[in-house]
């Protein structure tokens, strides 16, 4: 009789739903559902596994109890105790799990997905959601970071909708035989040019300043809000074959609609018309399709895995993309409203100190307790 | 002075009264409303009390300004009488901020309430039977709803003691009654105790407060009956007022000489609490039928336990439904009972769902009357999904994967259900290149694969991929 009990973790609900369901993770949303519904989907999963085990006092005692009466040689198999439906001796009628019913509702959990970085029903890929207070807090960070999204746009010329997509009223028919690679290339050369003019403008700074240039040499130059108008960085063409081709975009602060829209615009311009068949989110920010699971995975054993990896990803650095710049600009801003107008060139060296100084520390002091906070995120 | 009330029903029809009075003041008007709110209430649940009243002089046929702040007051002067009256626990819906009744009563003229007993009558145009009925109804409801108290106690306490005073009063003829027996007393309205005022009881939302004294809970628990579905379902009340040895003891000793075993009998009293609606009697009918038309012991527990809800429905209903579905596939009876047992929603859906769903599958479909046999004799659901996802499904089988009829008719599950496994799985074929559904040449795959088996079975002996492989594919759809 050798003792061959290998140590799981303790599968009570209070302690999973403590301990485990507090953090960030991925989905990979197919097609045809809207985020919302995923989201959903999601909530009633985790809530009816969560429920199945052993929550309440007399539940828990009998898990135990099951657990570790049984003979040493049935140990190794690792099935999940549920709890028999007949209860057998009840001291305490008012905490049974009968009477009071399920202890977790879907208010607990706090299931969260920004508004703003949600796919329509039309598009694919990679969508981040939170759970807990914790992971609320986290999702907010990332929201913040303002992190570049890559995107897959398919397109098909030769008809178009009122929609931007194909399940939207039908408008025209037209010819696309006079279209080659070269003149779509050119013209996605050209829209992304016009984008970068407008960079310095979202980001607030005035692109002929030294802060514009200290700002390009941190690296890319993201908008300032998260409500600032879509910015594109790359578009460019890697599949064309007529009718048929696809775009790859990198974009902040878009919409799939927008999306949608610059197909439709790429058809016009070429003097056909074309409609965007599949949108598909390949990356957001550290988080690449690996990550996702799958509509199959959206069960509470997957998504805690998840969380830990997810988690795992987020260092300190890769959440201060832009909190650099963003602090900087708010001080300065502030200096400037606090001191006259008129005087403000006067005044640069007060009591020997420069505004450069005093900027740079509070920049630094900011800094820091930025990262306590995320170091503590981040802590497991 | 003649004057109109004109009342407005819910279902928007509006009833007129003209009334006779030598003085008319806003005070008055009120009251009269009033009286006939009251009326209207007692009268007729169906109907449902008037939403707005409307007052008219005839003379100058203007409405007089008394509507939306008076008529709230009143409202809330209804209500809280009858609360007074006969009921002590307020329901969810009509949980309001408390009023002081005595500051709406100082606005009366009592002058007038006295004049009016005693002067007016209300004269409805045509129908003078009808109110002198309705108010003879509204007294009746009134007795009734004094006789009957509705609380969220035990019954059982309550009669017990009160059978107790009984026995007690035939044989001796003086009783002390001690101060919580006069409490109830005074509940129901035989003692009037003058210190003491009666408190509304807050409406109560879990049942942990009230578990530990009644005993008929306790015995649902230990059976394991799951109270809060109970409590979703609106039968917690009937429930509560039964008696766990006299009146609920035979309906389980009923289900236990249908075949039912004593771990799942909880479970379908969760499942079907309206069993206790209905009178043994009936039930047992109903089961004695379905023996009557050679259904096993093993049948009947087999349905009750998949679903119990085929014991509400009448006979002649149930017979009715039989008779239609052996007509319109010429079943003989051994496959109707086969197919019965097994899916008892066929005796509980009503035969209107079978009878649109046969003229989609026959003139939108086209599908012939034997492959519609065969259809149903493999997977009767088939006949109860939704009709939007059957369209969705089978023009992606047949227009898409190009299968024809006869095979579908062979697996019909594959029409209900969620279309994106079959369509990711189908694709993931395509890009292999074995999508071959047909029988007769080689490396054929039967739809029966898309269905039933999982994706870790299917990678590996259908498409002859690793699963990552196609759990990457997946992520590029």
């Amino acid at each position: 009789m050798s003792l061959t009990t290998k140590v799981q973790p303790v599968k009570v609900a209070t302690h999973v739903f403590r301990n485990y369901l507090n953090g960030v993770f991925c989905i990979y949303k197919p097609t045809g559902i809207k985020t919302g519904t995923a989201v959903k989907m999601i909530e009633i999963n985790l809530l009816k596994e969560l429920n199945k085990l052993p929550a309440y006092e007399h539940e828990v005692d009998q898990y135990f109890k099951e657990r570790f009466s049984l003979p040493s040689v049935s140990d190794n198999n690792t099935t999940t105790v549920v709890p028999t439906n007949v209860p057998q001796k009840i001291t305490d009628f008012s905490k049974h799990k009968l009477v009071l019913g399920d202890m977790f509702v879907a208010r607990d959990l706090n299931l969260k997905c920004h508004h703003r970085h949600r796919l329509g029903s039309e598009a694919s890929g990679v969508v981040v959601c939170s759970v807990g207070r914790k992971g609320g807090e986290t999702l907010n960070m990332i929201r913040l970071a303002r992190y570049l999204r890559v995107y897959h746009v398919k397109g098909r010329l030769g008809y178009c909708t009122d929609n931007f997509f194909p399940t939207g009223k039908f408008i025209e028919r037209t010819t696309y035989a006079h279209i080659n690679k070269g003149k779509l290339d050119k013209y996605c050369g050209s829209a992304q040019s016009s984008h970068r003019r407008f960079m310095f403008e979202y980001a607030g700074v005035d692109s002929q300043s030294e802060e514009a240039y200290e700002l390009a040499c941190q690296g890319l130059v993201r908008p300032a809000d998260d409500k600032s108008p879509p910015m594109i960085y790359g578009l460019k063409c890697i599949y064309f074959d007529p009718p048929e081709f696809t775009l790859e975009v990198h974009t902040i602060n878009e919409t799939t609609e927008y999306l949608g829209n610059i197909v439709n615009d790429i058809g016009l311009k070429l003097k056909s018309s074309a409609v965007c068949t599949h949108v598909h989110r390949l990356r957001y920010g550290v988080f690449d399709l690996d990550y996702a699971l799958l509509k199959k995975e959206w069960h509470l054993p997957h998504i805690v895995k998840n969380i830990t990896k997810c988690m795992a990803a987020l260092t300190p650095d890769k959440l201060l993309t832009n909190l650099q710049f963003n602090t900087s600009n708010d001080i300065t801003r502030n200096n400037e409203s606090g001191w006259d107008g008129g005087r403000n060139e006067g005044d640069t060296r007060r009591n020997g100190v420069s505004v450069d100084d005093i900027v740079t520390r509070e920049k630094e002091k900011e800094l820091e307790i930025l990262r306590e906070q995320i170091k503590n995120f981040s802590r497991k | 002075m003649v004057i109109q009330i004109y009342m407005r029903m819910f279902h928007h029809s509006l009833k007129c009264y003209s009334l006779h009075q030598s003085s008319f003041t806003y005070s008055t008007a009120q009251v009269l409303i009033q009286q006939l709110k009251c009326i209207h209430q007692s009268s007729s649940s169906s109907e449902g009390t008037r939403k707005d009243a409307r007052v008219v002089n005839l003379e100058s046929k203007k409405p007089l300004k008394l509507w939306s702040k008076t008529c709230k007051r009143f409202q809330y002067h209804v209500q809280t009488r009858k609360l007074s009256t006969g009921r002590l626990v307020q329901r969810k819906d009509k949980v309001r901020k408390n009023i002081n009744v005595a500051k709406y009563l100082d606005d009366f003229d009592l002058d007038d309430l006295e004049g009016l007993e005693e002067t007016t009558e209300l004269i409805p145009i045509d129908k003078d039977q009808q109110t002198l009925e309705l108010q003879k109804r509204r007294k009746e409801k009134d007795d009734l709803a004094l006789a009957s108290p509705k609380y969220y106690k035990p019954k059982s306490i309550i009669e017990s003691i009160m059978e107790e005073d009984k026995k007690n009063s035939e044989n001796i003829d003086t009783v002390e009654v001690s101060d919580q027996d006069k409490m109830i007393l005074a509940e129901t309205g035989e003692l009037v105790i003058s210190d003491v005022t009666k408190v509304d009881i807050p409406p109560i939302f879990s049942l942990d407060s009230i578990v530990n004294d009644s005993k008929v809970l306790q015995d649902l628990v230990k059976i394991g009956v799951d109270l809060t579905s109970l409590q979703k379902k609106g039968m917690i009340e009937t429930v509560m007022r039964m008696n766990s040895k006299k009146e609920m003891a035979p309906y389980i000793f009923f289900l236990r000489d249908c075949g039912v075993p004593n771990e799942s009998i909880g479970r379908l009293i969760t499942r079907c609490p309206w069993i206790f609606q209905h009178s043994l009697h009936n039930l047992r009918v109903r089961v004695d039928y379905l023996r009557s038309k050679k259904f096993n012991i093993d049948d009947l527990s087999n349905m009750l336990e998949r679903d119990p809800k085929f014991l509400l429905i009448p006979v002649e209903v149930m017979d009715a439904r039989l008779g239609y579905i052996q007509k319109t596939f010429n079943l003989t009876g051994v496959q109707i009972r086969q197919k019965v047992s097994s899916y008892s929603k066929l005796i509980i859906a009503p035969s209107v769902c079978l009878q649109h769903s046969m003229i989609l599958f026959k003139k939108q479909l086209e599908f012939t009357p034997e492959e519609l046999k065969t259809m149903f004799l493999i997977y009767p659901k088939v006949f109860h999904t939704d009709k939007e996802e059957i369209i969705r499904n089978f023009d992606y089988v047949h227009n898409v994967m190009e299968i024809s009829h006869d095979l579908i008719a062979k697996y019909p599950s594959i029409l209900r259900g969620g279309l994106r496994r079959i369509e990711s799985r189908h694709r993931f074929l395509l890009k292999c290149g074995r999508a071959q559904y047909d029988n007769t040449q080689e490396n054929y795959i039967s739809l029966e694969t898309f269905i039933t088996k999982r994706d870790e079975d299917w990678c590996f002996e259908v498409a002859k991929a690793s699963l990552a492989e196609y759990n990457n594919f997946l992520k590029m759809i």
